[in-house]
């Protein structure tokens, strides 16, 4: 009799311990999971700030490059007009 | 051996609900898991939006900022390149003035003569000359041509006009001629009256007066075919109108070639209809 208990609580005591063993495992995962996109978010968000700036500074410059080249050639042309 | 059986029976039961325990136990651990996945998918979703509008909003930025770059460029192109209106003339002083300018502006004058001069040129311009007036000539013939036709067409045109209005003339004619045969009837009649009672008394046989009609009177006959008709016995105008058509040609067959055309079919129509103004005036 006493060896059917012991059969019996085995079966429950291993679904038990591997269940459990599963949901410690799930939930690190999960954490661990959810801490690397939050550490990706971050991330993107300070590259996504950083290249704004970039591509502003960018536009700046070229559109600076571009007054240049208008400057000039609009004082070639009054000194062609002149002659 | 009953109570063995049994016993293993039981065993088998036991194990069996352990087992489906473990399962269900086991299903429910997986589907509480796989919610907890999802809560956090929702939840890393949720935070990656601000992300995502950050990035949207840098695109458009600076799609703008290339645009405005782009019509400033633009602008300031068509500046450059764009002339005023005195722009070409002053041009063309400033070129024609250098010496290179003027050289090319003594070439293109020579050239010019050269050109004019040229017996070719010039005969090429005479025959085009020679065939501008000769077209113009023809031209004009031309338009002579179509404008006489079209006076002649005009002319037609106004004749029959003419004959439509002279039908209805004639009509009226015979009208007034129906009238007036009616008032000569009753003169006539009031003299045969009265020259026969005068006569009535000389002669005691009964007089009989025939009444000679007008047949001028009578649109086409003239005095000459009047006294044709007289000769061939046809003195009045119900005399002619009961004339027969072979018996009107015949007579005027023998009238001569002149008559022998004639269209006779009008002549019996007002012919009856002076015979019944006559009739009638005489009733009255």
């Amino acid at each position: 009799m006493a060896t059917k208990r012991t059969k019996q609580t085995l079966v429950e005591k291993v679904t038990n311990k591997a269940l459990g063993l599963a949901t410690k495992a799930n939930d690190f995962a999960l954490t661990t999971t959810e801490k690397a996109f939050n550490t990706s978010f971050i991330v993107a968000n300070k590259s996504l700030d950083l290249t704004n700036k970039v591509i502003k500074k960018g536009l700046d410059i070229t559109a600076t490059q571009q007054d240049l080249v208008f400057d000039v050639l609009h004082g070639v042309k009054k000194r062609i007009v002149k002659n | 051996m009953a109570t063995k059986t049994k016993r293993k029976a039981d065993n088998k039961k036991s194990l069996n609900n352990a087992l489906i325990n473990a399962t269900v136990a086991t299903i429910n651990t997986t589907v509480e898991n796989g919610e907890k996945w999802q809560e956090l998918t929702k939840k890393l979703v949720k935070k990656s939006e601000p992300v995502r509008r950050k990035q949207m909003d840098m695109v458009f930025e600076t799609a703008t900022a290339v645009k405005n770059q782009v019509t400033t460029g633009k602008d300031r192109m068509l500046d450059l390149v764009g002339y005023e209106e005195d722009m070409v003339e002053r041009a063309f002083e400033y070129a024609s003035n250098t010496t290179v300018g003027k050289k090319v502006m003594d070439v293109a004058e020579n050239i010019k003569e050269k050109v004019t001069e040229n017996p070719m040129v010039k005969k090429v311009e005479k025959t085009t000359e020679d065939l501008k007036s000769k077209g113009t000539a023809k031209l004009n013939d031309i338009r002579e041509d179509v404008l006489g036709q079209a006076k002649k067409i005009l002319n037609k045109g106004e004749e029959m006009v003419e004959k439509a209005l002279d039908t209805k003339k004639t009509a009226k004619k015979v009208q007034k001629n129906v009238a007036k045969a009616k008032e000569t009837v009753k003169a006539t009649a009031k003299v045969a009256t009265k020259k026969a009672s005068a006569q009535a008394k000389k002669v005691a046989t009964t007089a009989t007066t025939v009444v000679k009609d007008d047949l001028k009177l009578i649109k086409g006959i003239g005095p000459k075919l009047e006294k044709i008709f007289n000769e061939n016995g046809i003195e009045t105008f119900a005399q002619l109108a009961k004339a027969s058509e072979a018996k009107i040609k015949s007579i005027l067959d023998k009238a001569g070639p002149i008559f022998k055309n004639a269209n006779f079919t009008d002549w019996v129509k007002q012919a009856e209809a002076m015979a019944k103004a006559v009739v009638t005036s005489k009733k009255a």
